[in-house]
């Protein structure tokens, strides 16, 4: 018996692990899925002295003045949330003087990771995957996503669910928020519950 | 190969019950049911985020560098379709890499940035030309995803027209007993991507 139980719960994960994979296209048009990118480089370089540097991307679009966007920072790399909160004054100030490219900044949020998460990495060195240069993000990072998803939580808490968010990843940050949006953060995980009377 | 994985979710997700059913007059339980968890604030997320900033990041790691220091974990995300810059911008969020080109590396040089520089660059790149740049730590050329993601580059600080350095703090990772306790500053005139004279230049890239 109990062994067809465990059949179940493998038969309700594997599920799930499709069921991801299958949400990963969902939301976008059939034909991206299979599209490959055929648009030439733009790199925009800005001086000091060029504030509105021009940029043919096709990407591009304007901000609305009034729109509201709430900012979701990235850290690098054993840095703390409290290490941002110079960006956070400095965006505020810049809104402030003049700039009317930038939108209204909402709620602000570092992914709340203290340096001691980081030794979670520790957890691969042992295996074969580590050795081969293969690890696997989920495995690896679930830990960085679940400190962004709960500062993402305090965001859409504070400024409702439809909230406009920016990421911003600095250094191994900004790979690990590609990571996240495009779903290598996420379990689909099934639990069951019993309650017998 | 989606078209699989759709068939597979709709299987499951039309048999589940049935298994549950199942499990419940196998186990004579009065109540069983189940949770999908952990997906809520990512789908949420995926249809409010907006943009998508990096600053500083490496967005490639060349088969020709001499360690992979991510053990794979960045290969996999520069692989995987769903994390490319075409499929962000289809879910509506504008992609922006910001890289700097501040620094020079070189291990011919009595200044020590550049010294620290070179041996960062040689490692990630598995070379060292004598015009490469970055901001001290990532050298450009892996600073930027592919297009439809923007490249912005920033040189200089508008203030001080110092060079744009990686971070404006020295993390300490042996600090352990307080795990949330700040980084190191830097000094003043150590200019990085969050300095005041360097951040309006990328952050209008916020949508």
């Amino acid at each position: 018996m109990p062994r067809t139980f465990s059949f179940l719960i493998l038969a309700l994960l594997h599920g799930a692990n499709a069921f991801q994979s299958a949400f990963q296209g969902v939301g976008r048009p059939v034909a991206t899925l299979f599209s490959t990118t055929t648009a030439g480089t733009d790199t925009v370089v800005e001086t000091p002295t060029t504030t509105t540097a021009s940029t043919t991307s096709t990407a591009t679009s304007t901000t609305p003045k009034n729109k509201k966007v709430s900012v979701l920072l990235c850290p690098a790399q054993f840095c703390v949330p409290q290490d941002y909160q110079e960006l956070f004054e400095n965006l505020r100030n810049t809104r402030a003087k003049d700039n009317d490219d930038l939108p209204e900044i909402g709620t602000c949020r570092v992914a709340e990771l203290p340096r001691t998460e980081w030794i979670k990495v520790a957890r691969q060195l042992p295996t074969r995957n580590f050795f081969d240069a293969t690890l696997n993000a989920k495995q690896t990072l679930d830990w960085y996503f679940a400190g962004m998803e709960k500062a993402l939580s305090e965001i859409y808490a504070e400024q409702g669910t439809d909230a406009s968010v920016c990421i911003i990843g600095h250094s191994i940050g900004g790979w690990v928020a590609r990571a996240y949006l495009g779903g290598l953060g996420v379990y689909v995980l099934f639990c069951i519950i019993f309650v017998k009377e | 190969m989606h078209g699989l994985c759709v068939y597979l979710f709709i299987f499951v997700v039309l048999h589940s019950h049935l298994f549950l059913c199942m499990a419940n007059f196998i186990f004579k339980t009065n109540k069983l049911t189940y949770y999908r968890s952990s997906t809520a604030v990512f789908r949420l997320t995926q249809q409010q985020c907006t943009s998508l900033i990096t600053i500083g990041t490496p967005h490639s790691s060349p088969a020709d560098a001499l360690v992979d220091q991510t053990r794979g974990l960045l290969r996999e995300v520069a692989e995987t379709p769903s994390c490319s810059p075409q499929a962000l911008v289809d879910l509506g969020i504008d992609v922006t890499c910001v890289g700097s080109s501040g620094v020079a590396g070189s291990f011919f040089s009595t200044n020590v940035e550049e010294l620290v520089a070179a041996s960062s660059y040689l490692p990630l790149m598995g070379k060292l030309s004598a015009d490469m740049k970055g901001d001290g730590i990532v050298p450009l050329d892996l600073a930027f995803m592919e297009p439809p993601a923007k490249r912005v580059v920033v040189e200089e600080c508008s203030i001080t027209g110092a060079p744009v350095r990686h971070a404006h703090v020295v993390p300490t990772p042996w600090n352990l007993i307080d795990g949330f306790a700040p980084s190191w500053k830097l000094p003043e005139d150590f200019v990085s991507y969050v300095s005041e004279g360097v951040l309006p230049q990328w952050s209008k890239y916020i949508r």
